[in-house]
């Protein structure tokens, strides 16, 4: 009975030292402050995005009159040329630039109208609502398959979207009139099997204001 | 003669289980052999998802077999042996865990064997390819009408699909990356209802004894916003409080035609399954380089729109 008593003594010893060599004890700050270390920067990453590859290219943006004459003739070209997508659907985005005198200002957006020697179009620069991915695959330079997660993919859109209501939206907001004249550069997302050009929706990543000659020089661009 | 008996059934069971799991689609003269996994066949979507990945593989000339692993990461693991040991040359996966199912996807890559993710991801770079809907994207979509609809203040609920799916939690941070930024816009309760309708109902029946005040309801599925319908009827307040889901399935495009859902997020269960297949045979025919992930497209659903629409794709 005595030598049970030992033996069973013994194993449970030897099993409380496996069981506590195994286990490594750490502060939860500590590991909450490495797991960040090795977290995905998203802000950073928008950041670079936006000064080094998104604001150097605005200029290629496709002049908004001229896209949707092209869209209303042959769309297909349209999304051919001028659009950019991830992956499969009928979701796609443009990057596009105009120059136009500002009709309304509402609580969520300003509406422009951008008038050409040939046509006119109504584009809603918005200034609520900037959400979603435009900004980021509008722009055609921000690789999926470069992220190991898609969450961190999705996160630079948030990022991005902050940059526009940190840069952007202020001094927009804050001099926007009815029949002043803006130049803009934005990101504007359609689908393709149901084009509504009544109103493009526009997430602006650059917008000016202008003065004198420069009025028509940049709208006939 | 006892321990004989129980003996036969112990080798027995699995093997009965197994077969009762497979729906054999044979052919006598196929190209190979094909594997379809899916995380259940317990909700009409993954059905679709599963039935015409099996279709357009068999169309392509393939033995197909479709596995179901009923949510459960165990079965699922069986269901990959059984792939590997029975010769199966790729694997249409859509897993049970973004974390869980990663040694099974590991386990094929090892032997071989080429796994194409449908809809749900792994956390992982070993399967061929993930063909997986912009659930960001398309939440983000919902959230924006979202706030519209309920002019930017209330109260609401949101019901969670399964914890440990990414796909629960790119839905939850696309919806909530727009409707955060609305203070007036108050969430009284989150709760989890792992894609379940019958869970749904249960969990917002539990809720609006909480809570009565709500304006609306954000599910992370069709399924789960068809529960939460359910429970808000029983309850006489399904006129009160808007109904938000994800998917597209049959019932709930024909909700919100006639009102009683306010806006799904149509995914493409069959788009998908294609895709998979497709990519599945260009392996087997030799091509072995893929895009790591292929995102597929998610559109709104809402009464403005929906009749371009029909069950889990668009109106042909």
């Amino acid at each position: 009975m005595k030598r049970k008593w030992i033996k069973n003594g013994i194993i449970g010893g030897l099993l409380l030292l496996a069981l506590g060599s195994s286990i490594s004890i750490k502060k939860l700050d500590q590991v909450r402050a490495n797991a960040s270390e090795d977290a995905f920067d998203a802000v950073a990453y928008a950041e670079d995005f936006w000064e080094e590859e998104l604001i150097p290219d605005l200029e290629d943006a496709v002049e908004v009159n001229y896209l949707t004459h092209l869209l209303r003739n042959r769309p297909a070209d349209a999304f051919e040329q001028h659009s950019e997508a991830l992956g499969i659907g009928n979701i796609r985005f443009f990057m596009i630039q105009g120059a136009g005198e500002i009709r309304q200002v509402g609580e969520d957006d300003l509406t422009v109208l951008v008038e050409t020697d040939s046509s006119s179009q109504v584009v809603k620069i918005e200034t609520e609502y900037i959400f979603g991915n435009a900004v980021r695959d509008a722009s055609g330079k921000v690789d999926l398959t470069k992220f190991e997660q898609t969450m961190d993919f999705n996160n630079v859109s948030a990022a991005i979207n902050q940059l526009v209501r940190k840069k952007v939206l202020p001094p927009l907001k804050a001099n926007a009139e009815v029949g002043k004249r803006v130049t803009f550069v934005g990101a504007v997302e359609m689908n393709r099997e149901q084009v509504d050009l009544s109103e493009i929706a526009l997430i602006p990543v650059h917008v000016s204001f202008m003065e004198g000659k420069d009025q028509t020089a940049y709208a006939d661009r | 003669m006892k321990k004989i008996t129980q003996n036969i059934l112990m080798w027995c069971l699995p093997l009965l289980l197994l077969v009762g799991a497979c729906e054999n689609k044979s052919a006598t003269d196929a190209k190979g052999k094909i594997a379809v996994i899916v995380s259940t066949l317990n909700n009409p979507w993954f059905v679709v998802l599963a039935e015409t990945a099996a279709q357009e593989a068999e169309a392509l000339g393939y033995e197909v077999s479709i596995f179901d692993s009923q949510n459960n990461t165990a079965l699922e693991n069986n269901h990959f042996e059984n792939a590997i040991t029975a010769g199966f040359q790729a694997i249409l996966f859509n897993p049970t865990d973004a974390e869980g199912s990663v040694s099974n996807v590991a386990k094929a890559a090892e032997a071989g064997i080429a796994v194409f993710c449908m809809d749900r991801e792994v956390n992982s770079s070993l399967p061929t390819s993930q063909i997986l809907s912009d659930n960001y994207a398309g939440c983000v979509s919902l959230g924006k009408y979202f706030v519209d609809q309920l002019d930017k203040s209330g109260n609401y609920v949101e019901i969670l699909g399964l914890v440990g799916d990414n796909n629960t939690w790119n839905r939850s941070k696309g919806f909530h990356s727009v409707v955060d930024h609305y203070p007036e816009l108050k969430m009284v309760a989150q709760q989890s209802a792992d894609f379940d309708r019958n869970k749904a109902m249960e969990v917002m029946e539990s809720i609006l004894q909480v809570h009565r005040d709500i304006d609306a309801v954000f599910c992370g599925n069709d399924a789960m916003a068809m529960g939460a319908y359910q429970a808000l009827k029983a309850a006489g307040m399904e006129n009160d409080v808007e109904v938000f889901g994800f998917d597209g399935a049959a019932d709930v495009v024909d909700a919100v035609k006639d009102g009683r859902i306010a806006a799904t997020a149509m995914q493409f269960p069959k788009v998908m399954a294609k895709t998979a297949a497709q990519l599945a045979d260009n392996y087997i025919q030799g091509e072995k380089d893929f895009v790591k992930k292929l995102p597929v497209d998610v559109e709104l659903v809402h009464p403005g729109n929906v009749e371009h629409y029909a069950a889990y794709g668009k109106k042909e």
